[in-house]
């Protein structure tokens, strides 16, 4: 997500009501926090609900947009309150429940793959590894990796420590690595001689 | 020397959250320079997290954006509404005025409440996009077609739009870039015609006068039919336009007279903020300014019969416009705040 954008998009929001621009804002952001609901709601139909509300009275407020600093983490953090309130009016605890991830669209994904380093096969382990992470692993991953919150956001909106946050986060990147190595070696790829990229470090 | 025991697998993903100290970026380059295999570890996991960003469009994204913007917009209409009543109530009306307000305010209201009902329901509610005097506004449909709405326009269609069919009703001039889908064609209502699209840019103008409504061609193939020609012994049924057609209906008559244009700009340049006169009498231009740039005239004396202007403004200020034409129609005029007042030489 290219913040400096989005930033263009909700002053453009917020000085002249521009329907365009939300719906681009909408776009970018509405697929992830859905996604982000459904681990606590365990119901897309529930999760998209609330999502809907946290952007009604985001738009409602237009003028106050250009003022939120972070509006990635903003949105989660209210998406969350929402959460919280759904919960307390169907009486029960929020918790992070175990869902069919495939049925709620909360799946890795990794898009046009190959490159210099990627391959299609290689990515596709990828994805399986990640996607195959419990739970609070994939969502902090996702959150951190993907997203690019920091530790102590992802603590915030998540109720975890950011000890824990960081143990989720090394040993993904322990079976990620692990993973690769094995793959590198089974197909003997290297760098070329000429690893003129490393100055690019 | 062996290597000091670092834990890489702590740093990396601090470094690609940006949570990694300028120490544990130092740490992670040593790392990356040791080995090939580090170096390719590295990146592989970066650029699976940078191309995994990009979201997928939930099915139900394009939708819920609808009822989103739309419930806001219902909501923020009303914030306004009360915010005018109270100026209203301060500058002491007289009582019909006031009652009439609040009837206006206790319908709307109504209205508000029924959306949000049948909404709850998962029934289909009405989505109305208006663009006020003064105002050129671009709507997108949720089917990805554009639809530029002039001043003092509306465009009303159902929130199932674009589930079997694709109908809008327009009031007012519209200009339509309509996205082709052979399967779902486009309709437009207005008036008691039906104009049907599958992929073609259009213009409708419904105020052009009161008693025509006026359709030209830009792009693609139009059919256009009265709704109601079949109660309607010897009406012609239909009419198809191909570009470069210019239709008009007539509603008194309920008859279609179809000709060739040389160029469509001028029926289209408004929604790229052009305002442009071709033989347009003295009605025509009032009745265009105060459209565009949400004034009303009066005059004192009369125009000349013959009057009749052709040219265009490109986003000009009402000014500039009102000079250029006094020059032609020899009239002077004041402006104020909104009312604009034309003084004509006496011929």
């Amino acid at each position: 997500m290219d913040k400096h954008y989005v930033y263009k998009l909700l002053v453009r929001i917020a000085r002249h009501s521009d329907e365009e621009a939300a719906r681009e804002f909408f776009e970018i952001f509405h697929p992830k926090l859905v996604r982000f609901a459904v681990i606590y709601t365990s119901s897309l139909h529930d999760a998209n609900d609330l999502v809907a509300d946290v952007f009604v009275k985001l738009f409602r407020n237009k003028r106050k947009l250009e003022d939120i600093k972070d509006i990635q983490y903003y949105l989660y953090k209210a998406v969350k309150n929402q959460c919280i309130t759904y919960f307390k009016k169907k009486k029960s605890d929020l918790s992070v429940n175990d869902i069919e991830w495939e049925e709620t669209g909360y799946m890795y994904e990794i898009q046009n793959p190959e490159s210099e380093f990627l391959t299609k096969e290689l990515a596709s382990e990828i994805e399986e590894i990640i996607n195959g992470f419990p739970p609070k692993r994939k969502i902090i991953y996702k959150m951190v990796v993907i997203d690019g919150l920091k530790y102590k956001e992802a603590a915030e909106i998540l109720d975890l420590s950011i000890k824990t946050i960081e143990n989720h986060l090394s040993l993904a990147v322990k079976e990620l690595r692990h993973k690769i190595r094995n793959y590198l070696k089974s197909n003997d790829l290297k760098l070329g001689n000429n690893s003129s990229i490393h100055k690019n470090i | 020397m062996a290597p000091k025991k670092r834990n890489i697998d702590k740093i990396i993903p601090r470094t690609l959250s940006g949570d990694a100290s300028n120490q544990e970026e130092k740490e992670l380059k040593d790392w990356l320079l040791e080995e090939d295999e580090n170096y390719l570890e590295f990146k592989i996991i970066q650029e699976s997290a940078q191309k995994a960003y990009k979201e997928r469009k939930l099915l139900i994204t394009d939708e819920s954006f609808q009822k989103v913007w739309n419930t806001q917009d219902v909501t923020e209409r009303n914030q306004r509404f009360k915010v005018g009543f109270s100026i209203f109530k301060t500058i002491a009306v007289s009582a019909a005025g006031l009652a009439l307000i609040l009837i206006s305010v206790f319908t709307y209201r109504q209205l508000v409440i029924k959306q949000e009902i049948s909404q709850k329901d998962g029934q289909p509610v009405m989505i109305e996009k208006f663009s006020p005097i003064g105002q050129i506004s671009k709507v997108f449909l949720p089917d990805g077609s554009l639809v530029w709405l002039n001043a003092d326009s509306k465009l009303q269609y159902s929130s199932n739009y674009g589930g079997k069919t694709r109908t809008v009703a327009l009031t007012g001039e519209a200009y339509f870039e309509v996205k082709h889908d052979s399967i779902k064609p486009f309709l437009v209502k207005s008036g008691n015609i039906a104009i049907t699209a599958t992929g073609t840019s259009f213009n409708v103008n419904t105020y052009f006068n009161n008693s025509d409504i006026e359709i030209v061609l830009d792009e693609g193939e139009l059919v256009i039919e009265n709704l109601f020609s079949s109660l309607i012994p010897g009406m012609p049924l239909r009419t198809t336009l191909v570009p470069g057609n210019k239709a008009i209906y007539s509603l008194r008559e309920s008859l279609f007279a179809v000709d060739n244009i040389n160029d469509s700009f001028e029926y289209t340049c408004w929604k790229d903020g052009i305002l442009s006169f071709r033989h347009a009498d003295f009605e025509t231009v009032i009745n265009s300014l105060e459209r565009w740039y949400g004034v009303e005239f009066t005059w004192d004396g009369e125009p000349d019969t013959g009057w009749n202007y052709t040219g265009e403004f490109n986003n000009e200020y009402l000014e500039s416009v009102l000079k250029a034409l006094g020059l032609e129609g020899q009239f002077s005029y004041e402006i104020d705040n909104n009312a604009v007042q034309l003084i004509f030489s006496a011929h």
